[in-house]
């Protein structure tokens, strides 16, 4: 286990963008609101998610400022996803190309552990950094923007229905977090397969690892379409978010609109806070045969990587 | 004295090429091998083969392991240096030490600390700042601080000059080598491990075409340096290999008494150099 977690900092020294960026990003957002808090009101009032978000609708704060981190947290998901991308490709790729390959090989630490420690990187390690970074500026930010009101040092980032106060709501900032942790996770399963086949490309892959990652995939879409008419392949490939939401989280909505806002007069933060109606369902997302069949190609994918880096001699 | 190394018809193709073809050969405890051969020889291949990094036909146990079966236990006991271009240029020197003393049961990371204090190299320096010639000396600290049987090195010091060479053979010799561990390397600068090597192996075509030890060497083999008058006489006798050296001829001879041979000229041993010269040219003549 401490060689594991030892092979898990060698990646974090080795691509130092995966802490940068999160942290780079977070100090954008926290001074960026310092600076503008007092000029921007942040306002939820046509929020929704789905399409049948009522215009004018209002939302109850603690639900506001739940929405409010989900949204500062989407700059930090998708870094993290690009990032994933390129370490992942990378990842494999990279000690071929230096040699450096055969001095990890000249250690005694078996071709599996390397090639999972790479997947755990990828796929676990960089969105959960995404939400931990997310949280600690949502956290930062609420707190100080909470005590620049507090002290009169300018206007809190406010909600327009509230009238000014400041936006910091813990209980919303905790489901916030509980909510994107769940989402994390689903999506660390449902996006297995993808990580799975790009840490293969990037453990077989002579050169040009982008253009053996998306060329194949893209060329075998278009040719289906030309030849058959027909797409099957983009159709069964294709992970969407909305797919993944749709999984992890109960339908609590009127009609076919998956998640709705209640309409109405703004809620103070007296009475019970119910915070967003995402009710998360992990049993519908692990019933799911979807979910099941991406993993089961994930883990090929991977035993297929570690077979190709046991080869790997540079 | 337990073998090390035990290698019988070992073969391994590429596409047309056959790298490794028949060869076999034993490395016995606390000696120092060299492997020797031209490019393409199958060197290298052997060495992969021996540590696991590749397939090959044929029977080859190494500290009685399977090489490719048991390669992570194996290398708990072996060491390897291809060239000092293999360390990542984005490692500290520090990190990599830390690395080392957690991920290898048989690193002792005070004897890294000591060795690198020896040296200029900045503990906090990135591999990519260092110079070639600290780049081996880092490596060499970090495979020094290793408790192992067999350590095997593919061109150690390729690139490095004659000061930096000179370091390492001696570092090797001093710090780390004693009889119980065994040593085996390969490179082009044969003069310069000459002085170090208990025992060669001749590599030829994937064939093993010598197997000797040092002092094997001296009494089996002969040179005799004639003058032209003489060249008839000791031609023959029947030399492995001959040429021509400022006006004299350089013979070369397996198995002959050096007494009948001294009327005829100046006797002498052979430089690994030589025989190597002789055999492989002999071999392809």
């Amino acid at each position: 286990m401490r060689a594991f977690t030892m092979l898990l900092r060698r990646e974090f020294w080795e691509h130092r963008m995966l802490w940068i960026t999160p942290a780079v990003i977070a100090a954008v957002i926290f001074l960026t609101m310092q600076i503008f808090s007092g000029y921007v009101h942040l306002g939820f009032g046509n929020v929704g998610f789905g399409d049948r978000a009522a215009p004018g609708a209002t939302v109850p704060h603690g639900a506001a400022y739940e929405l409010f981190v989900l949204a500062l947290a989407s700059p930090f998901y998708i870094a993290a996803s690009i990032l994933a991308v390129i370490y992942l490709l990378d990842c494999l790729y990279a000690e071929r190309r230096d040699r450096s390959v055969l001095f990890w090989k000249s250690l005694p630490i078996a071709d599996h552990t390397v090639v999972l420690s790479k997947l755990c990187t990828g796929l676990l390690l960089i969105p959960l950094s995404a939400w931990l970074a997310a949280g600690a500026t949502s956290l930062a930010l609420g707190l100080s923007l909470a005590l620049r009101h507090a002290l009169g040092f300018g206007a809190a980032a406010t909600l327009p229905q509230w009238g000014g106060p400041p936006i910091w709501h813990t209980l919303g900032w905790l489901q916030a977090l509980g909510s994107s942790l769940y989402i994390t996770l689903a999506a660390v399963l449902w996006y297995a397969p993808y990580a799975g086949y790009l840490l293969l490309i990037s453990a077989w892959a002579r050169r040009a690892v982008y253009a053996w990652a998306f060329l194949p995939p893209v060329l075998v879409t278009i040719l289906e379409r030309i030849l058959f008419h027909t797409a099957h392949f983009a159709h069964d490939t294709q992970r969407s978010f909305r797919e993944l939401m749709q999984l992890a989280f109960s339908h609590l909505g009127p009609s076919d609109t998956w998640l709705s806002l209640e309409s109405g007069p703004a809620s103070d933060t007296i009475g019970p806070y119910h915070g967003l109606p995402l009710q998360p369902d992990p049993g519908a997302l692990l019933a799911s045969p979807e979910l099941w069949t991406g993993l089961l190609g994930a883990a090929l994918c991977v035993w297929a990587a570690i077979a190709f880096r046991r080869r790997a001699d540079a | 004295m337990s073998t090390v190394i035990n290698a019988q018809e070992l073969a391994k193709q590429y596409g047309p090429v056959r790298a490794l073809d028949g060869a076999s050969f034993k490395v016995d405890a606390g000696r120092i091998v060299g492997l020797i051969g031209r490019n393409g020889a199958g060197k290298t291949t052997a060495l992969k083969s021996i540590l696991g990094l590749t397939q090959c036909s044929g029977e080859l146990r190494v500290l009685d392991l399977d090489p490719r079966r048991q390669r992570d236990a194996l290398m708990q006991q072996v060491c390897f240096i291809a060239d000092t271009a293999v360390l990542p240029r984005w490692l500290r020197v520090d990190h990599a030490v830390e690395f080392m003393a957690t991920v290898h049961p048989r690193f002792k990371r005070k004897r890294a600390e000591e060795f690198l204090a020896r040296t200029t190299i900045r503990t906090t320096s990135r591999i990519g700042e260092l110079s070639k010639g600290m780049v081996t000396q880092l490596h060499l600290a970090l495979i020094l601080a290793i408790d192992a049987r067999l350590l095997v090195l593919d061109e150690p010091t390729l690139g490095l000059d004659l000061l930096y060479r000179r370091q390492f053979y001696d570092t090797l010799l001093n710090d780390y080598f004693d009889h119980d561990r065994t040593i085996l390397l390969t490179t082009h600068q044969v003069e310069e491990v000459e002085n170090l090597l208990t025992d060669v192996l001749f590599i030829d075509q994937g064939r093993i075409v010598l197997d000797s030890t040092i002092e094997d060497i001296a009494t089996r083999f002969v040179q005799l340096q004639v003058a032209p008058a003489q060249l008839a006489a000791a031609r023959a006798l029947g030399p492995m290999h001959e040429r021509e050296l400022m006006g004299r001829y350089v013979l070369l001879f397996e198995g002959h008494d050096r007494a009948a041979l001294e009327p005829l000229g100046a006797v002498g041993t052979p430089s690994v150099a030589d025989l190597f010269v002789a055999r492989v040219q002999g071999a392809a003549s």
